[in-house]
């Protein structure tokens, strides 16, 4: 039967059934659904039997939420494997022999690490013990539907894997925007579960039959196993208060049918449809011969959210989260931190890489864990495909398991003795792989090399990896010590090249231990695209490497209509701002590291208050205004005020000795008592004292008779008063009051998301700013207002 | 798992970029926005852990104008509540935080970092919002199978007619302490800070 199941898949069209839940619902079912149906099997047993009849080839075990933890919700995580083998022996009994049983597995409805907390063995386990229950109960196939989250799919499949030799389908959740709730598309999703060897991939639920159009057409040219869907009758829509999927069979099966014209050939239906839509369905669909396959050969790498396509524009390998002479990134990888990978890998994607690679590997640190530990972080935080780089077989799986995406494996030594191990590894998790055509040592020609790679592709092809998995490294060697080694690599990449292999080089070997290194690195890079690179490992910062690619993947036609070649060069040639310069400048670009230079130039011909007053003043004030006119945004706003501050560390000094002039004012500020919120008082204390002021920030959660007698004691000028909510708003109404009995003269000032202008009259406020800016302007009205007054 | 309460101690969220701009201050008119802030948009975003907790209770019965019974003996009164949940099977309660971003935010402050300290606030406010969207994407997806939904819309204490102090029933029912979030007896505010609370429908699907 199994076999039967797959042959089928594999040559026409195969009818799923349709919704349980919807239809079970109006039968009474409440709270879990498959309590429910254990303790109603003739409602179940009927609906099954009627999309039998209905002509379904395959019922679905009532099992979708039957992992441990979904049924923790119920306090029933102890009976998964219980109940999972007596609802599929139910429906077993429902549908007889002559039907496919296919065992339901659903989301845990947790999310697992990366992109949430369930660790990923364990979401293992819990889909292992389902599966195993339901494979031990007979079930022809698992369908693993309706996740939202590809890693959560990659560790259903992978349990299903693990645990039988059962047919598995695989099904992703598609919203609106054609992305899962983590980001990821149709392809990326259907690349990534067929490299890891589902039997069939694509998308059930979420969306109607019409909208799935989209994601069927985005799958078909790389699918190399058949494409599931599994639509809802319609998009649900609200009619009468209450939501409805109102697509009737007829409307159904005419988007069917152009989801099969599109190449999907698994169909089936998912929430409100009925044995009516199968019906439909089945008369028009079932039996017929499965859409042809697109049979374009590719190879692509993705990670959770993109698909990296390898062959045509040279795709680039950024080689910079590696510890090997980097001090401070073996520091935070020995103290187990992330963070300056994930900022290496930012700066790499902002310069163009395409895929990042990771290495960890030095002395004194469990390189499995932390190779695990730098994927799963880099693989929630960046959204480029990666390469895992390791020589450690151990810490090659930890990472490839966890990885949730297809990564590329570097690398695999031809002449390896534990070539058909590694090459195993690549085979389960479904990933690329580098090829070293290298052994116990490096040979010197590339017919030697190529000895190698001959042998290692055929116990790949033997081993069912096909050739697109494969990129040959040509071996870059240094040419200050081997005079023909450039020569030879690039023997190695033209004929790999031939034999549809791709290739990949790292660049700056070729030019260790010379000058001018790259000029070298940059002809390397010509040389090897003319001879068919496909992948080069470099330093994506490097400007001439980046310059020579984009400019041989124009003049090699791999960059249509010149788009990525002019965009790129059109922003490199692109004039600069004008910018203003000196301690203005500084101040209005925000750049606290060059205003301290400027500050000490511009202080041999003027004293700190001459610069304040007439440079960072107007500077400001011009900041302000952009502000207000919308060309700055708050973080520009604080940048200035960042910059102001490093210049008055050096004026502040000088000021006593020049000094005509005092501050403008002493402002005491605090966000009132029950308020926990700071970032706004924080905000415009800041600024306040970039414009001069003296600031005593009382910070949050502040009593009144704290406020009050601090104004009194520093002689404040104004009381800055912040307050989110509502509720707490009326505590600034506490401290004026409390102000005012004390005799205080100063000026008070408030602001905050809840309070408005009118507000601020109501409690006697002098003054409401409405942002940090209006907040400064507001200060220097009263202060100017107390001078004249 | 309390009491039927599910916890998501670490929640996928994507905070919409353009939503945290504006929390900024940004405008479409001034053009693109520089490419630094929007890489630190990213990386903030990436290190920023978002935790919940999610809780269904059945509607038992409604009363108008405007009172709605829950079948914990909640009764929640309110024009807007009440039209939200009128026709709805359960009540949904759902709570979202971001525990560690007031300690970084005063980090950054500290370290002279004022301008990332701002685009982390407002990165952690937005991954608030996300993370509750995140929840009603998942447990959406699993009860649409029984036959339920959630209403298009969900209610946040303090917006419309729909009480400050409504925090607390929420949260009380979200037993919210098991995520190290606590609430002013008074103000009801939420600590730490970067924390939201809401009430959507659940409604059968025809």
């Amino acid at each position: 039967m199994r076999n039967d199941f797959r042959n089928i898949l594999k040559k026409k069209t195969f009818i799923l059934d349709g919704a349980t839940g919807t239809n079970l619902m109006r039968l009474g079912l409440h709270g879990c659904p498959e309590a429910w149906a254990l303790a109603n099997p003739e409602a179940l047993i009927d609906l099954q039997r009627r999309y039998v009849r209905a002509g379904a080839q395959a019922v679905l075990t009532c099992t979708l939420g039957g992992t441990r933890h979904k049924l923790s919700e119920y306090g029933l995580s102890d009976k998964a494997a219980n109940m999972n083998r007596r609802l599929a022996a139910l429906t077993r009994e429902a549908v007889g022999g002559d039907v496919f049983v296919g065992g339901d597995v659903g989301p845990t409805g947790l999310f697992v690490e990366p992109f949430g907390e369930l660790p990923f063995e364990e979401a293992v386990a819990g889909f292992a013990e389902q599966i195993g229950a339901l494979a031990e109960a007979g079930v022809d196939f698992i369908l693993i539907e309706t996740m939202l989250d590809l890693q959560e799919a990659r560790a259903a499949l992978i349990a299903a894997r693990e645990t039988c030799s059962l047919p598995v389908l695989a099904s992703m959740t598609f919203e609106r925007g054609g992305h899962t709730l983590t980001g990821t598309d149709a392809r990326t999703a259907l690349i990534t579960l067929q490299s890891l060897g589902a039997d069939a991939v694509g998308c059930n639920c979420s969306t109607g039959p019409k909208e799935m159009l989209a994601l069927v057409q985005a799958m078909r040219p790389y699918a190399r196993v058949p494409i599931v869907v599994k639509p809802n009758a319609g998009m649900p829509v609200l009619k009468d208060c209450a939501t409805r999927f109102d697509m009737d069979a007829d409307e159904f099966v005419f988007w069917m049918r152009r989801l099969y014209e599109a190449g999907a050939s698994v169909l089936g239906g998912c929430c409100g449809t009925t044995p009516g839509h199968i019906a439909a369905l089945s008369g028009q669909l079932a039996g017929q011969p499965r859409p042809a396959r697109r049979t374009e050969p590719f190879s692509a790498l993705t990670s959770s959210t993109r698909t990296q396509l390898v062959g045509g524009p040279v795709c680039v390998v950024g080689e910079r989260i590696n510890p090997t002479g980097k001090k401070a990134l073996q520091a935070a990888f020995k103290a187990g931190n992330m963070e300056k990978a994930v900022e290496l890998g930012q700066q790499q994607q902002a310069a163009g890489a395409h895929v990042l690679d990771v290495n960890v590997g030095m002395a004194g640190v469990n390189e499995a864990d932390l190779l695990k530990k730098a994927v799963l972080t880099l693989s929630a935080a960046l959204p480029l495909p990666l390469s895992i780089d390791t020589a450690d077989p151990s810490a090659l799986e930890a990472a490839l398991r966890v990885y949730p995406g297809r990564a590329l494996i570097n690398s695999i030594p031809a002449g390896g003795e534990d070539l058909e191990e590694r090459l195993k590894l690549a085979k389960k998790y479904g990933a690329m792989f580098i090829l070293l055509p290298l052994g116990q040592s490096i040979p010197a020609t590339a017919a030697e090399r190529l000895v190698l790679v001959d042998q290692a592709v055929t116990i790949a092809q033997r081993l069912g990896i096909p050739k697109e998995s494969i990129v040959v490294d040509g071996l870059v060697m240094a040419v200050s010590s081997a005079p023909q080694a450039a020569v030879e690599t690039m023997r190695v990449v033209r004929a790999c090249s031939k034999r549809s292999l791709h290739t990949i080089l790292g660049i700056s070997n070729v030019s260790f231990g010379l000058p001018a290194r790259e000029w070298l690195n940059a002809a390397l890079l010509a040389m090897a695209v003319e001879n068919g690179l496909d992948m080069a490992i470099c330093d994506p910062e490097s400007r001439s490497l980046r310059a020579l690619r984009l400019s041989c993947d124009l003049l090699k036609g791999n960059d249509p209509d010149a788009q990525r070649y002019v965009a790129a060069m059109a922003a490199a040639d692109a004039p600069a701002a004008p910018a203003r310069e000196g301690v203005y400048g500084a101040v209005l670009s925000g750049d606290a590291h060059a205003i301290t230079e400027h500050v000490k130039k511009a202080l041999h011909t003027a004293d700190a208050r001459a610069i304040i007053d007439g440079e960072i003043i107007p500077a400001l004030n011009e900041v302000g205004d952009l502000f207000e006119t919308g060309a700055y945004f708050l973080p520009q706003l604080m940048r200035s005020a960042k910059a102001v501050q490093a210049a008055f560390v050096l004026l502040e000094p000088r000021l006593a000795a020049c000094e005509t002039k005092a501050r403008p004012g002493t402002v005491v500020l605090a966000t009132v008592k029950g308020d926990i919120h700071d970032i706004g008082k924080n905000i415009v204390g800041m600024l306040l004292k970039s414009h001069g002021f003296a600031v005593h920030d009382l910070g949050k959660d502040v009593p009144a008779q704290r406020i009050v007698e601090t104004a009194k004691r520093e002689n404040a000028d104004i009381i800055g008063l912040s307050a989110l909510l509502t509720t707490t708003t009326e505590q600034m109404r506490a401290v004026i009051a409390l102000a005012r009995e004390n005799g205080l003269k100063s000026r008070i000032m408030v602001g905050g998301a809840a309070v408005t202008e009118e507000y601020a009259r109501a409690i006697g406020a002098d003054r409401y700013g409405k942002d940090a800016n209006a907040a400064v302007a507001a200060a220097k009205q009263l202060i100017e207002a107390g001078a004249s007054g | 798992m309390t009491a039927g309460i599910t916890y998501y101690h670490a929640l996928p969220v994507k905070p919409p970029v353009e939503r945290v701009l504006l929390r900024l201050g940004y405008k479409k008119s001034s053009g693109p926005p520089p490419e630094d802030v929007v890489l630190a948009i990213d990386r903030f975003a990436s290190r920023l852990r978002v935790c919940g907790a999610f809780l269904r209770v059945p509607i038992t019965g409604t009363q108008a104008p405007g009172s709605v019974l829950l079948g914990d003996g909640t009764v929640i009164s309110s024009k807007g509540l009440f039209a939200l949940l009128d026709g709805c099977l359960e009540a949904a309660f759902l709570g979202a935080s971001v525990p560690d971003a007031p300690a970084l935010v005063a980090e950054r402050f500290g370290a002279n970092a004022a301008d990332e300290a701002v685009i982390l606030d407002a990165v952690a406010a937005q991954c608030a919002d996300a993370g509750l969207d995140s929840i009603l994407s998942i447990q959406g997806a699993l009860i649409r199978h029984s036959g339920l939904g959630f209403t298009r819309r969900r209610f946040s204490p303090g917006y419309g007619d729909v009480a400050l102090s409504f925090q607390k029933t929420i949260f009380d029912r979200l037993m919210l302490g098991n995520l190290g979030m606590s609430i002013d007896e008074r103000s009801f505010m939420l600590s730490p800070e970067k924390s939201v609370l809401a009430v959507a429908g659940v409604q059968t699907i025809a």
